[in-house]
């Protein structure tokens, strides 16, 4: 698919938050991921499995009273974010690598209009003149299809709708045409027709600026229509990484198959004839108090004495990338388009 | 055809706040049936909460009929809307607000048995050992408070406490919303086997229309306070007739491999209008990707799309009306 170089790469990420009872524990567990630029990596799971941790370990934006990194590295391009003072820090924040949140209300300013919230981003990393830095905030509202920027820009953030809330924060983040975008469950709050809209937007705009896309979401139909890789957390680990046609045609890990499967469909039931969905039975484990193993082992099928023996190691093929004991050697090695041309 | 369960008609009810009167829901017929799921669609402000909340009589209705079993609701007291309160509960999509944090699960699913005076202390004791169990939670959980049990655990008890005088209607407004999938999954197939042993007919409120697309036997699609469009689910799912229904389906994202090929895409054209002044004629004249002359000037009656195919399709729209 995609040969760009990677612009983002983590390799073994570790990042550990402070119990109540003052003990150190993983949230974010022995990551690796890459993004090359122009792609979309799509983080799923559940929440509490460590997708937004994942997100906040790479931006550095733990709390550091209760939360470390406990080892590994961000590399943006050369250069490993977690090697930076809080200074440098800031200065890469939101100019190489930027990130939208859930809820855009909670992060725009009520009292600032929406055009001098993007225009503080604007000039807080790049020298320019007032007139420069004004045209660029009216391109960048031009850009993420806001009707009427010029006036759109004196208004203040209650005044839009959620849909053009999220524009404004994506402008926000878009500023400096970062090198690296990350939207933590960007469009939850919104509509599924707004949803479309900001997702397409998103991939248009990583597409013109060439930008790598972390996509985290709890939403596996658009993880389908706007990734192109698709990487499972659980519990903090990596437990499935493969490319979207790879992953949807032939899940590998037991808990990739199940969230699948547990997923709603009008076709499920058209037919008169009613399939019940597929449970995970439990919950996602509380990660500070994690035993030995696989850490999906109470709620999975396939689990036996060896699963909670030891933790799995990432299995790699050209394909994918799974760590579960009980996967089929034909699971981890074969393709999406192998695995269809099989059935068919 | 036999009468229904529940028949609102020309449903009217307004809301008022600091810049004026939404009708948040404004004209609106529908029907359940006894036994079925109808799935109520729409994006938030389209009014189908407060829909939900006024068919339950948790608002009062400005204009309009809610019959109910063969009884005009709509006009009752309080005190006589006490024994229909048995017939029709209603599940929220916040368990925690629902449920009252400083009582015990036992207190709070005894409630609905002793304010309807229903067995003795013995019996009802029994009753809520069962619906516990019915709902998939373990015995030592009815003496918890909410705060100690999870999302989908709460959820269950308020799916419990509605069902706990096993009434004939239950209204969902968007029960699984703030449920992760697995979860979700859990609380549907809970309602689906529920239904199946009790025979409630379900108003399912949702803005998913996966979740719904599963679930209903019929569904309603609401815009700016009315239904654009009523009809069976495989009908309205081979074949949405209201430009808005095709843009609403059109969005659903499935999760399918890329190569499977998907609806093709119906934009709309900008936000949802405020329904403080609604647009003049068919409200979804402004977004609609094939406006007419006309669109803006009347608005289309609802109405049978195909008679002739056994009926039950309704849409407002005046691309498929029959004059």
């Amino acid at each position: 698919m995609s040969t760009a170089e990677p612009v983002l790469q983590v390799r073994g990420l570790r990042t550990e938050f402070l119990s109540r009872s003052k003990r150190w524990f993983p949230v974010v567990n022995e990551v690796d991921l890459q993004v090359r630029a122009g792609e979309t990596l799509a983080v799923v799971g559940e929440s509490g499995c460590g997708k937004s941790m994942l997100a906040y370990s790479i931006m550095r934006l733990l709390p550091k009273r209760i939360a470390r990194n406990a080892g590994g590295q961000v590399l943006l391009r050369e250069r490993d974010l977690l090697a930076l003072d809080e200074p440098q820090m800031r200065a890469v924040r939101g100019k190489d690598i930027s990130m939208v949140f859930q809820e855009p209300m909670t992060s725009l300013n009520p009292l600032m209009t929406v055009g001098r919230q993007i225009l503080e981003s604007v000039v807080e990393h790049e020298r320019c003149t007032p007139e420069e830095a004004h045209r660029r905030v009216i391109d960048l509202m031009d850009l993420v299809g806001i009707p009427e920027p010029e006036a759109r820009f004196h208004q203040y953030p209650h005044h839009l709708s959620g849909g053009m809330r999220q524009r404004i924060v994506i402008a926000i983040a878009l500023a400096c045409r970062p090198q690296v975008l990350i939207a933590d469950e960007p469009t939850t709050a919104l509509d599924v027709t707004i949803q479309a809209q900001v997702l397409e937007l998103i991939d248009r705009l990583k597409r013109e600026l060439g930008m790598g896309v972390i996509l985290i979401t709890h939403d596996l139909g658009v993880v389908a229509e706007w990734s192109q890789r698709v990487m499972v957390m659980y519990a903090g680990r990596k437990v499935e990484e493969a490319d979207a046609e790879t992953f949807f045609s032939a899940p590998a890990h037991p808990y990739s198959r199940a969230l699948l499967a547990s997923v709603p469909r009008p076709d499920m039931s058209v037919d008169g004839a009613f399939a019940p969905l597929t449970e995970i039975r439990g919950a996602v484990p509380p990660l500070d108090r994690l035993g030995a193993g696989c850490a999906f082992a109470q709620r999975c099928d396939r689990a036996d004495a060896s699963c909670t023996a030891t933790t799995p190691p990432l299995q790699t093929s050209a394909f994918r990338a799974v760590a579960c004991f009980k996967a089929d050697a034909t699971d981890i090695t074969s393709s999406g388009t192998a695995h269809a041309a099989a059935i068919a | 055809m036999l009468q229904p369960l529940l028949d609102v008609k020309s449903l009217v009810k307004y809301h008022a706040t600091h810049s004026g009167t939404v009708r948040a829901v404004d004209g609106v017929d529908l029907q359940v049936h006894a036994g079925e799921t109808l799935g109520l669609v729409g994006e938030s402000g389209c009014g189908k909460s407060t829909l939900g909340r006024t068919i339950v009589r948790l608002h009062d209705p400005d204009e309009g009929r809610i019959t109910f079993k063969g009884q005009d609701i709509s006009r009752l007291s309080r005190r006589e809307l006490r024994p229909v309160r048995r017939q029709m509960q209603m599940v929220f999509q916040d368990p925690y607000a629902s449920l009252n944090p400083r009582r015990t699960i036992r207190q709070i699913l005894t409630e609905p048995f002793t304010v309807h005076d229903v067995g003795t202390r013995r019996e009802q004791t029994q009753r809520v050992d069962e619906l516990v169990a019915r709902v998939g939670l373990h015995p030592d959980h009815a003496d918890r408070h909410p705060h100690e049990l999870s999302g989908g655990q709460r959820q269950r008890i308020s799916i419990a406490r509605a069902i706990a005088l096993e009434p004939s209607l239950v209204v969902c407004d968007e029960p699984v919303s703030a449920l992760d999938v697995s979860i979700q999954a859990q609380i549907i197939n809970l309602l689906r086997r529920l239904q199946s042993e009790s025979g409630s007919a379900y108003l399912f409120i949702s803005h998913d229309l996966s979740v719904i697309g599963y679930l209903a036997d019929r569904i309603a699609v609401m815009y700016l306070g009315e239904i654009v469009e009523i009809a069976p689910k495989r009908a309205l799912w081979n074949q949405p007739l209201h430009p808005y229904t095709q843009a609403l389906f059109s969005a659903i994202a499935e999760p399918l491999p890329p190569s499977v090929p998907r609806r093709p895409r119906v934009s709309m054209k900008g936000d949802l209008p405020s329904p403080l002044n609604p647009p003049s004629g068919c409200r979804f004249h402004t977004r609609c990707p094939q406006v007419m002359p006309r669109c803006r000037e009347a608005a289309p009656p609802l109405q049978e799309a195909s008679p002739e195919a056994g009926g039950g399709h309704r849409v407002a729209c005046w691309l498929h009306h029959v004059p």
